[in-house]
């Protein structure tokens, strides 16, 4: 649930709760946006909402705080997030349920439905129909009188049929009548078997086995389970329901022509990588950097000399507050403003991927190479996300059936190159590597891919084996979300980034000057010329890099202030240099006179790959303790240190030598040493081999 | 009878029963509409064909080779 202050908390909790309950992606969260004017992640994707949401809405002059819940197929879980919605539904018996239901799909989703009325549940049926032409027509009276609750056509994009929908949110409670088919179950033979009262709900639950409820009724041994029986009473029931209320057009839904090539056994995975190509192609090289330089100049000539001129007036030229300014807010922070553009886009992309209907192809295409390392190609959902921000990608790690699974995706998430870490690789490598830094950044997200990748298969060998997954996923139709939702993303994710630049990036780089400018006697250091707080924090560290290749404490300090958020490392290191852009830095990195420069190209290699993969930001390390433990949130960091560091030790290593050796003799010495390291893991597994299975693979 | 994991693709068969699935996974299956009776057609398979896309209830499902196995079909 949104987190919410004391006072506010109580303030709802004041209020009758509605809650919003039907199959992923039917458009509750876009009806939980319209009816609470709010601005909720949305997206054309099984299972966007991995948690519950809540806010006070108007209904027709009273007050109903509506309850958004991650989408559920039935009253049973499969998944962590399906758990939060059913526990809370389970808990919330008495309360009004909005059963929102997909026009196109209202066979299926009809199910849940029919769940909801054996749970007692008063539903109020909300058919969302958002296309022109639907795939089926309903004779929505008819539909009403067979099923016994209010049922209602809502529009929840546009709003319409909102008005009825409020009314009938404000009737009173009514409990529906049971559903004939529950007749054919012989319900009162399970009823009557237990020493304990249970309900008709309870009896369907043994029926189908539901963990919890047998856990509830202390049955060990289920004599009673016969989940088909009970699908084939429901499913028989909505055919009647079809045969009487529905028209169907008999189109399948979701299916597209397009689909023959993206879904191509050959080509799928080709094309997806050619669309994430384009996509890093137009946001880093072409369409963000031109963006990227024009806001660069822009600020530069404005905000940057007005603020210059304003400062050496009022503070004078050498005053602390005026080196304050210019050098902790407008060049720290001025530098990573400078990559708006680029990161506004890169959201941009990520969510019209998300809202295309794309994502649920790229899983089924990858579910082959994932599966393999002990993930599914619903993590290809959370790693690319990763590529956006860490820490909201963390949280659809949700979408894991089981516990294994889900820890191993949300721990690898962080390797991914997020948004944050961009503007490192772009000043620092374009200083060093000019025009090839194309392929240095290319390199280093395919590296966090490659390295997420064997840790996969490692934790996946070892302490988190995952259950085989079932990989059960809902193909939704392709859609294009319009211009002026794609405006919509584009705004939000540009304020989002404005507003983390204005609180946490201005106040971190304030705090890593006023300790980069005073001494421990509070001295303003410039003027003292003694060694400044930050310079003996950051001199502390320095060596633990030093092998790395970049043992100054500017680059420790930067490193260290960088757990707060990624966009602090390039913003301390232009404040430390005193510059205030991109093109500026650049300079000031190869002259040794500045407090953060490079030595070689082998040291700034090592520094790009050990800012990728050191350590998460605060706010991922926040999400991880919430959703996987702080067990493994600690081992997870462990490992991730480690991993950076011998990473970027190796890197470090390797390019020196390419420097003194040349390329080709080290990648043929490294080539051979995997060679030899491969044959001698294959003869010491032959040898300890008994010897009646040496070369037969009859048996695994 | 065979395995849904063994249909051609594009060709439409009865589900006839399961076998030796897991609760849950039956359980969801069942959830999502295939029951026995219920006509469904293999739409199409990954690359390495450890997934399978069917139709089934006039819409998409994807699920795991490991499960169509269990799915009997006609």
């Amino acid at each position: 649930m949104k987190r919410k202050t004391k006072p506010q908390q109580r303030a709802i909790e004041h209020f009758p709760e509605v809650l919003l309950v039907g199959n992923p992606n039917t458009g509750k969260t876009t009806l939980f946006n319209k009816l609470t004017s709010s601005n909720e992640h949305v997206g054309n994707w099984h299972g966007v909402t991995v948690d519950t949401k809540a806010k006070v809405f108007d209904c027709l002059g009273q007050k109903r705080l509506l309850v958004d819940l991650p989408g559920i197929y039935s009253l049973s879980a499969l998944s962590f997030e399906e758990q939060v919605a059913i526990d809370y539904i389970r808990a919330h018996p008495k309360t009004k349920i909005i059963n929102i239901c997909d026009l196109n799909n209202i066979q299926r989703n009809l199910a849940l439905t029919l769940g909801l009325i054996e749970f007692g549940a008063d539903v109020i049926l909300a058919v969302n129909c958002m296309d022109k032409r639907p795939l089926n027509r309903v004779d929505y009276g008819a539909l009403e009188k067979e099923l016994g609750i209010p049922v209602v056509e809502v529009n929840a994009d546009k709003g319409h049929g909102f008005d009825s929908l409020k009314k009938l949110v404000l009737q009173p409670f009514s409990q529906p009548p049971k559903p004939k088919y529950l007749k054919k179950l012989n319900l009162h033979s399970i009823k009557n078997s237990l020493s304990q009262k249970i309900d008709d709900f309870f009896a369907v639950k043994i029926m189908e086995g539901d963990e919890s409820i047998l856990k509830q009724c202390q049955i060990k041994e289920n004599k009673f389970l016969d989940i088909q029986k009970v699908a084939e009473a429901r499913f028989d029931y909505i055919a009647f329901l079809q045969q009487r209320c529905i028209h169907s057009s008999g189109k399948v839904y979701g299916k597209s022509l397009i689909d023959k090539v993206v879904l191509n056994r050959f080509l799928a995975f080709p094309i997806f990588l050619l669309i994430l190509a384009g996509i890093f192609y137009l946001t880093f090289f072409s369409l963000g950097e031109w963006l990227s330089g024009g806001l660069n100049k822009l600020l530069d000539i404005t905000i940057g000399s007005w603020t210059q001129q304003i400062c050496f007036a009022w503070f004078g030229e050498s005053s602390w507050l005026t080196h304050l300014f210019c050098d902790a807010i407008i060049g720290g922070v001025g530098t990573v403003v400078g990559f708006l553009p680029q990161v506004g886009l890169l959201f941009l992309f990520l969510s019209i991927l998300e809202d295309s209907g794309y994502l649920s192809r790229v899983a089924f295409a990858s579910e082959d190479i994932f599966g393999k390392i002990g993930l599914s190609g619903k993590s290809v959902y959370t790693l690319l996300m990763g590529f956006g921000c860490s820490t909201t990608a963390v949280l659809t790690a949700r979408n894991m059936e089981d516990k294994n699974s889900k820890i191993k995706t949300a721990l690898l998430t962080p390797y991914m190159s997020c948004s944050a870490k961009f503007p490192i690789y772009v000043v620092i490598g374009g200083a060093f590597f000019g025009a090839s830094n194309v392929f240095v950044i290319m390199g280093l997200y395919l590296l966090g891919l490659v390295v997420s990748i064997i840790l996969s298969l490692i934790f996946e060998k070892t302490v988190l084996k995952s259950k085989a997954q079932s990989f059960i996923l809902e193909f939704p139709p392709y859609r294009y979300g319009g211009v002026r939702r794609v405006l919509k993303v584009l705004w939000t994710n540009i304020k989002q980034f404005l507003i983390r630049v204005g609180s946490l990036l201005i106040s971190m780089n304030v705090i890593v000057w006023l300790l980069a400018n005073f001494s421990f006697d509070f001295s303003f250091v410039p003027q003292s010329g003694k060694m400044s707080m930050l310079e003996g924090f950051g001199k502390v560290l320095a060596p633990i890099f030093a092998p790395l290749g970049f043992g100054s404490w500017g680059v420790a300090s930067a490193l260290v202030a960088g757990i707060i958020a990624k966009e602090v490392i390039i913003s301390s290191i232009a404040m430390f240099n005193g510059v205030s852009n991109e093109s500026q830095i650049g300079a000031t990195l190869h002259d040794s006179a500045s407090m953060v420069y490079f030595s070689s190209s082998a040291s700034v290699m090592s520094f790009l790959v050990f800012s990728l993969l050191y350590l998460p930001c605060i706010s991922t390390m926040v999400v991880l303790s919430k959703e996987i433990g702080k067990k493994w949130t600690f081992i997870g960091i462990a490992i991730q240190f480690v991993v950076g560091y011998l990473t970027a030790l190796f890197t470090f290593n390797t390019f020196r030598a390419f420097e003194a050796f040349g390329v080709w003799p080290v990648l043929g010495v490294i080539f051979a040493f995997i060679i030899i390291t491969a044959s001698i893991f294959k003869v010491v597994g032959y040898i300890k081999k008994p010897k009646a299975c040496r070369g037969c693979n009859g048996c695994k | 009878m065979l395995n849904l994991c063994d249909a051609k693709t594009n060709k439409q068969y009865v589900i006839e029963g399961f076998e030796n699935l897991p609760t849950n996974i039956l359980r969801r299956l069942c959830d999502l509409g295939l029951t026995k009776g219920q006509s469904v057609v293999v739409s199409s398979r990954s690359l390495l064909k450890k997934a399978l896309l069917i139709q089934v209830r006039g819409y998409l499902l994807s699920l795991k080779a490991d499960i169509a196995k269990g799915v009997k079909v006609k």
